[in-house]
Parts: C-alpha cells; sequence; structure tokens
C-alpha cells in the first residue's frame, strides 16, 4: 500500500515584502526567509500526526504546500500517490483542508447554503450535496443550526463549520490547522473523538494536525512530528520524545520571557509549558 | 457531456450563492435600478437642451438624429462594459479580503469555472441593467428603440461581453499579484470613456485619434448597437464591427486566461495567494 502523504526534501523560502528603505537600498538585495529547510515527511492510510511546534516553525506552510496552495522551492511532494507539484488539482482531489480562518464564509446566507456551496465545489451536487451536508452537520453537532446564517453563530460554532467543510468531500486525507482552538474543551474534545475514532480509525483516512497545544497533541496522535525553524526537530510516540519536546518550547518561552523581562524588568517569569493529563 | 453538466451545476452554485447575498441586500438592488433612472432623467434633460443645435449636429444624422438615443445607447452599453470589465478583478479581490479565495483554491474546483462563477451574478445583473436603461428611455421618455432586430443586439451584448472578459481576466490577473493598482481596467475605462463617443459622437474628434479609437472593443459596439437599435440597421450594415470584436475576443481570451493562471502560479511561489 503507498503512503497517503509522501514528502522529502522540502525547502521553501519567501522574499518577504520591502519597505520603502529597502526599496532605496535596492543594491543590497533582497534577503529570503526560509520557512521550510529540508522537511522529509512520510504519513499512512489510517494514521494520524500531530504536526507539533511554536507559532512561526513552519506548520501552517508545510500544510499550504500539501494543498497546493504554495509552491515549494525544492522538493517533492505526493498525496495519494499523486505529485502535488506537477499535477495540483488531481492532488487536490485527494485531500480536505480545515482552514481555522473564520472569514473563510459568506456571512449573510446560512450555515447550509455556505456548505452546500462548497459542496458543489468539491463536485457534490443536488440530493448527494444535501446528504452529506446533514452528515458532516451532525458529526459537529451543527444539525440546528444549519438553518441559521453564518454571521449570527458564536466563534466555536463557526469553526465547527469550517471542520465540516473541509470533510464534505470525503477524502482520504485531511489537514487539520489548529482546527480546535476557539472551541470549549467539551467541544474540542468531541472533534477530536471525531478526527480519531470516525475519520481515523473507522474511516482509515490519513490526518495531519497541526497545533501548538502540547495537550492536544499528547491527547490526539499515534505520532507526533515537532517543527522547529522549518526543520523536523524530533518525532515519535509523545511519551518517548516529551523531554525533547518540552526543551523546545521551554527554550521559546525563555526567549519570549527575556524580551518581555527587558520592557517590564519587574514581571516575575513565567512558568513551563504546562501539559494537562 | 457530464463534465459540461458538472460545469453548469457548478455555475449554479455560484449564481445561487450571489443570488441569496444579493437578495439580503434588498435596499442597494433597488438603488442600483433608481440610479438608472436618474442617470435616464440627467440624459434627458441634456438632450432637451441639444435640441435646439440638434439639426446641426451632422455626425448624429447615422445615428438617428436626436442626441438622447445617441447618448441613451452610449451610456448603457458603456456602463455594461465598464461592470464587465471591473467584475473579474472585483470578484477576486472581494475573495481575497473574505478570505473565500483561499478556501476555494483547496477545493477541487479548477481555476477558470471558479473565476467565471464567481463573475457570474454581476455579468447578469450588468446585462439586466443594461436592458433597464433601454426600457427606460423607451417607455418613459419615449424614445424610438427598433426591436425587430433584437437578435442582432443580443449577438453585440454577446461579443461586448466575451471582448471584455478578456480584458477583465487580464486585469484580475494583476490583482492576484499585485492586490491593488490593476492597470488595465483603470487605463481602458479612462480611454474608453474619452475616445469610444459615449456622450458625444467620436467623428467630432481628429481622424488620428478616431483611428486608436477603433482599437477599444467599445467603439465598435456603440457605433453597432446605435445604428442596430436606433436605425434598425442589419447584420450586414455592422459586420465589420462582428468581426472585429469576435477576433479581438478569440485571441483576448486565450491570453487573458494564460495570464492569469500564471499570476495565481506566481502568487503560489510567493505564498502570497491569501495576502490582501
Amino acid at each position: 500500500m503507498s503512503a497517503a502523504v509522501e514528502i522529502q526534501g522540502l525547502h521553501k523560502s519567501f522574499r518577504p515584502r520591502r519597505s520603502l528603505r529597502q526599496w532605496l537600498q535596492f543594491w543590497k538585495g533582497r534577503p529570503e526567509v526560509e520557512a521550510l529547510r529540508g522537511v522529509d515527511l512520510v504519513v499512512q492510510p489510517g494514521e494520524l500526526v500531530a504536526l507539533l511546534g511554536p507559532n512561526g516553525a513552519g506548520k501552517t506552510t508545510l500544510l499550504k504546500v500539501l494543498a497546493t496552495l504554495v509552491t515549494p522551492s525544492a522538493g517533492t511532494v505526493r498525496v495519494g500517490g499523486v505529485d502535488a507539484i506537477k499535477d495540483p488539482d488531481r492532488a487536490r482531489a485527494q485531500l480536505g483542508y480545515v482552514l481555522a480562518e473564520e472569514r473563510s464564509f459568506f456571512w449573510r446566507i446560512s450555515v447550509r447554503e455556505n456548505l452546500r456551496f462548497f459542496a458543489a465545489l468539491q463536485g457534490l451536487y443536488g440530493a448527494e450535496a444535501a446528504r452529506r451536508v446533514d452528515e458532516v452537520a451532525a458529526l459537529l453537532g451543527l444539525g440546528d443550526h444549519l438553518g441559521r446564517d453564518f454571521q449570527d453563530l458564536s466563534v466555536g460554532q463557526r469553526q465547527r463549520v469550517a471542520i465540516a467543510r473541509g470533510l464534505l468531500p470525503d477524502p482520504p486525507v485531511v489537514l487539520f490547522d489548529e482546527a480546535t482552538r476557539s472551541l470549549d474543551p467539551g467541544r474540542a474534545e468531541r472533534v477530536r473523538r471525531v478526527i480519531r475514532e470516525l475519520l481515523v480509525q473507522r474511516g482509515k483516512k490519513a490526518v495531519i494536525f497541526a497545533t501548538h497545544d502540547l495537550a492536544e497533541a499528547r491527547a490526539l496522535a499515534d505520532r507526533v512530528v515537532v517543527m522547529a525553524e522549518g526543520r523536523i526537530a524530533c518525532q515519535g510516540l509523545y511519551a518517548e520524545i516529551e523531554p525533547e519536546i518540552r526543551r523546545l518550547f521551554s527554550a521559546e518561552a525563555a526567549a519570549e520571557d527575556q524580551a518581555l523581562l527587558r520592557l517590564f524588568p519587574d514581571l516575575a517569569p513565567a512558568p513551563g509549558p504546562e501539559v494537562r493529563p | 457531456m457530464k463534465r459540461a453538466w458538472a460545469l453548469l451545476r457548478l455555475l449554479w452554485a455560484f449564481l445561487r450563492r450571489d443570488i441569496q447575498i444579493a437578495a439580503s441586500y434588498r435596499l442597494q438592488f433597488f438603488f442600483q435600478f433608481a440610479g438608472v433612472l436618474s442617470i435616464c432623467i440627467t440624459f434627458f434633460f441634456l438632450s432637451l437642451m441639444m435640441r435646439r443645435v440638434e439639426g446641426g449636429i451632422i455626425q448624429l444624422e447615422k445615428y438617428g438624429g436626436k442626441y438622447f438615443g445617441f447618448v441613451l445607447v452610449g451610456v448603457a452599453f458603456s456602463t455594461y462594459m465598464d461592470a464587465a470589465l471591473r467584475t473579474f478583478a472585483q470578484a477576486i479581490r472581494q475573495a481575497q479580503i473574505t478570505g473565500t479565495f483561499e478556501a476555494m483554491l483547496t477545493t477541487r474546483a479548477k481555476i477558470g469555472p471558479l473565476i467565471a462563477g464567481s463573475s457570474l451574478y454581476a455579468v447578469l445583473f450588468t446585462s439586466l441593467r443594461t436592458v433597464a436603461f433601454l426600457v427606460f428611455g423607451a417607455l418613459i421618455f419615449q424614445q424610438e428603440v427598433h426591436l425587430s432586430t433584437w437578435p442582432v443586439a443580443l449577438l453585440f451584448m454577446g461579443l461586448t461581453l466575451t471582448a471584455t472578459m478578456a480584458l477583465g481576466i487580464f486585469a484580475a490577473g494583476f490583482i492576484v499579484l499585485f492586490k491593488q493598482g490593476d492597470p488595465v481596467t483603470a487605463g481602458l475605462a479612462g480611454l474608453s470613456w474619452l475616445l469610444s463617443g459615449i456622450i458625444y459622437p467620436k467623428e467630432i474628434l481628429p481622424h488620428w485619434v478616431q483611428q486608436v479609437a477603433g482599437a477599444l472593443p467599445l467603439t465598435h459596439t456603440l457605433e453597432a448597437m446605435r445604428l442596430v437599435l436606433l436605425t434598425g440597421a442589419p447584420l450586414e450594415v455592422v459586420w465589420g464591427s462582428v468581426v472585429y470584436l469576435s477576433a479581438f475576443s478569440l485571441v483576448g481570451i486565450p491570453v487573458a486566461l494564460a495570464w492569469f493562471i500564471y499570476a495565481v502560479g506566481r502568487a503560489r511561489v510567493a505564498g502570497s495567494l491569501a495576502n490582501y
């Protein structure tokens, strides 16, 4: 059986927008920012991988490369056996992308109409689309909210609609980007259960779940892949690599503490990263 | 056949969405048509003033001799072209700002149907608004409109749309790359307003300027539409404009689509698709 996701030697550099001063100093060139530096990753069908890392580690860039929104500078990406760089249209047919961005909906129409519209973009129409919308809405506890305008939903409800949208095409690979960040603990746990039990265990889907929440990564994933500064710093079972994870997150927290203490010297240092049992 | 059916259903999904959104802004819908009436009234009074000299303006003779009819068709189809020109870039810009552009690009839909669907409602609404100009002009201001030539008029609306689509898609490519400041729409709208003969006959312009005006699609649309709607001219009389607009569309649309696909590719490399 071929891997659901196969990434080799992935690099991505961006040229950030220049300020007016940088424009005027054009002879100095335009420095590049390396968002991904040689990432190798294989995810099998029926595997749940938590992509863990502090802000700016490269998690979202990696997901965007998989979703064909960003073209990498070097390396290969295969999704469901399809080359995502050479054939992005076919690669996208293999995956669902759960954007945490709540703006990405049409606020003045109902949840049902929003989901039906995105279902049409995924090739689902008429009765088939209606059935699928009802299914994913029930799965995420949105059944009673389908008739409400998107703008009338709470932040947590909007986030669940975003998850529902990613699940509409029933793809073999699902990418989640900070998908539970606005949910209350009960709802977040329900979403995690849907991902773990229905998508991965029953549906045999490959799931990559980007998060910066250590507790979520520990509770959710078969395998944790820790990213730092565009590289995979370590990967494995959470328990096996916990010391390394703590070290990475503590280093980031310490750096932020130092910056804060420079501004407010009378502040006490913050405690280290906390993992809920 | 199956793919064509799927494309139609996809376009219907866009249309359905945009009708629902438009229906949630009822007052704006009403004001769009009130605006048409207001423009008609303005030019009607201007034409009353012009009546004293109409006989002396020989350039109006081939269009029926009346200034109101001349300017009605001019304004109706210039707003048609202007709206059709802007709609693609505006649809992309709107989707960038609301964050839906990125969400749509992660689906199975291809880029061509996405951009066509995003603009479909605006194109249809603009067509309706153009017809409203002619209906108000005929019913309220007693302007004679030759209805017997409606198939030719319809053909020209279609050709104007396809020619404008080429330019509109080209402009949308600039929006994908630079977010704001597309030079195509601003430049073309300004040139057309100045040279195409919207509120004055282009024949009053110096000869060499008329040659430049002949390169603009709107010049051909206005010339043909005035002859067809105001004098009942048959297709043979306006055949030259049919050929020009068809050639412009046939060359322009593939070039514009290639540019747009290139722009999306560049934005993917720059990681700026979702930026606004």
